[in-house]
């Protein structure tokens, strides 16, 4: 390999380096949720930073980076549901024990708060995948309004109808789960 | 009535709900909807119901240990494994700007290739066609001659069959040329008949101090070329004849009484001029 080429991939792969130590850990945490699944939540944001890795140079501000990843997260979150959703419906509740059973290892005394998000994540798996994405990109990233409506490429009004329908849905959800506010008094 | 009313006022502030917990509402959307609030306690649910969802999601937001170095190690990999391909491939095939061109190349790259083989597979059809419709073309002979490939493309195209001088004769609709007359220098070595587009020609090689002179003669107003050699037009002993010079080798045509003629070889002008007197 010629070694001005050879620079020119060693300077990108330093970049890329740097981007992915500032957004991993978001990105990781956006496609766990989606898709309740550390592996899949792996490959997906492996994925994302590989498909950054071909277009660096298309990138000049922090803001549209940040949206852009965001936005191939999510959507990458949202086709793996979609292929593997016969395998999550059987694999989403062994999943989930693993999960949490590892960060109970990792952090003991907590049992309440994993016995929470074990079933909060069991209801956000049950949700629509457009449900989904709102209440992760607001309730767990804490993106705004209009943040959330470039992510997903809809206007501001459907981001706001989303997330109202989503809080109904996810209401239902966790009261069949045996978590009603009540539970958040304990 | 009212109660239409009253219910299209909580179907639209439910749905701005969300809006009026995160203050995204405009401040005078949110006074009316804050006096609805104060009056509505099917509202007041609702509202109570998102705040619970919003707590709950705030506590039970555990996040995921990420296994930060495995997952760079993945990356570095996939994007070695494709920088090398990419390589390998050219910079130019996968970059941004090509990529819009890509599937486009790729399919002209195709047509093009069906074409070549469509064509190719055309072109022995085509030779059988030429040889059994078109003119004859002694361009080939010259250009056989010029490489030292000893007529290999000519009879390829036009096949021809080696006969005795008194079968050529039999074989053809004009008298034969009286290639006996050539002085004994010009060793008469080979009797070819050659067919073309139904009629059928004479080949004469003849063998002069070890070069070798070939003399066809064919019926008059039988259609033939000598390729893209320009020819002039040259008076020999009074016979108007037409001269390609081709370095090499020398052409020379001429009409006779019931035939034409054409003589090739690495012959001077004399010796050219000789045959011509001879055979015209």
């Amino acid at each position: 390999m010629p070694l001005h080429i050879a620079q020119t991939l060693a300077e990108r792969r330093l970049d890329l380096r740097a981007i992915f130590l500032a957004h991993h850990r978001r990105l990781y945490q956006v496609a766990y949720r989606l898709t309740s699944s550390r592996q899949d939540a792996e490959d997906i944001v492996q994925e994302v930073f590989v498909r950054l890795y071909q277009k660096l140079e298309q990138f000049q501000g922090e803001a549209m980076l940040s949206t852009w990843l965001y936005r191939m997260t999510v959507n990458a979150g949202l086709d793996a549901l979609r292929r593997f959703k016969r395998r999550q419906k059987w694999e989403t509740s062994l999943a989930l024990i693993v999960n949490e059973a590892a960060f109970a290892k990792e952090n003991p005394g907590q049992q309440a708060h994993i016995e929470i998000s074990e079933k909060l994540q069991k209801a956000l798996s049950r949700l629509r995948k457009p449900f989904r994405a709102v209440i992760v990109l607001r309730d767990f990233e804490g993106l705004a309004y209009d943040e959330i409506a470039e992510v997903l490429q809809i206007d501001k009004g459907t981001v706001a109808s989303r997330l109202h329908r989503a809080y109904a849905k996810l209401k239902k959800e966790l009261e069949a789960l045996g978590i009603d506010q009540d539970y958040l008094k304990l | 009535m009212k109660k239409n009313i009253t219910f299209f006022r909580h179907r639209r502030l439910q749905r701005a709900l969300v809006l009026y917990v995160d203050d995204e509402l405009p401040q005078n959307e949110a006074a009316q909807a804050h006096v609805h609030l104060e009056g509505c306690a099917v509202c007041r649910q609702k509202l109570a119901d998102i705040r619970a969802c919003r707590e709950l999601l705030q506590v039970g937001r555990t996040p995921q240990s990420v296994p930060t170095e495995q997952l760079w190690q993945r990356i570095v990999r996939k994007t070695s494994a494709r920088t090398q391909a990419r390589f390998e491939l050219g910079e130019t095939f996968s970059s941004a700007s090509f990529r819009y061109l890509r599937w486009p190349v790729v399919a002209a790259i195709l047509i093009f290739f069906v074409l070549a083989v469509w064509m190719k597979s055309n072109d022995g059809e085509r030779s059988v066609a030429t040889s059994a419709s078109a003119t004859i073309d002694y361009g080939l002979f010259l250009d056989d001659l010029r490489h030292n490939v000893s007529e290999a493309n000519f009879h390829k195209r036009y096949p021809a069959q080696v006969v005795k001088l008194a079968e050529a004769r039999q074989a053809i609709a004009f008298p034969l040329a009286t290639i006996e007359a050539l002085p004994d220098s010009f060793r008469l070595d080979c009797v070819r008949v050659l067919e073309c587009n139904g009629k059928k020609c004479i080949q004469f090689t003849c063998v002069k101090a070890g070069k070798a002179i070939n003399i066809f003669q064919h019926a008059l107003g039988q259609p033939w070329t000598i390729g893209q050699y320009a020819a002039t037009r040259t008076p020999i002993c009074n016979v108007e004849c037409s001269l390609v010079n081709a370095k090499e080798v020398m052409a020379v045509s001429w009409q006779g009484k019931n035939s034409e003629y054409l003589a090739m070889g690495d012959l001077t002008p004399q010796e050219f001029a000789q045959i011509v007197e001879i055979l015209q």
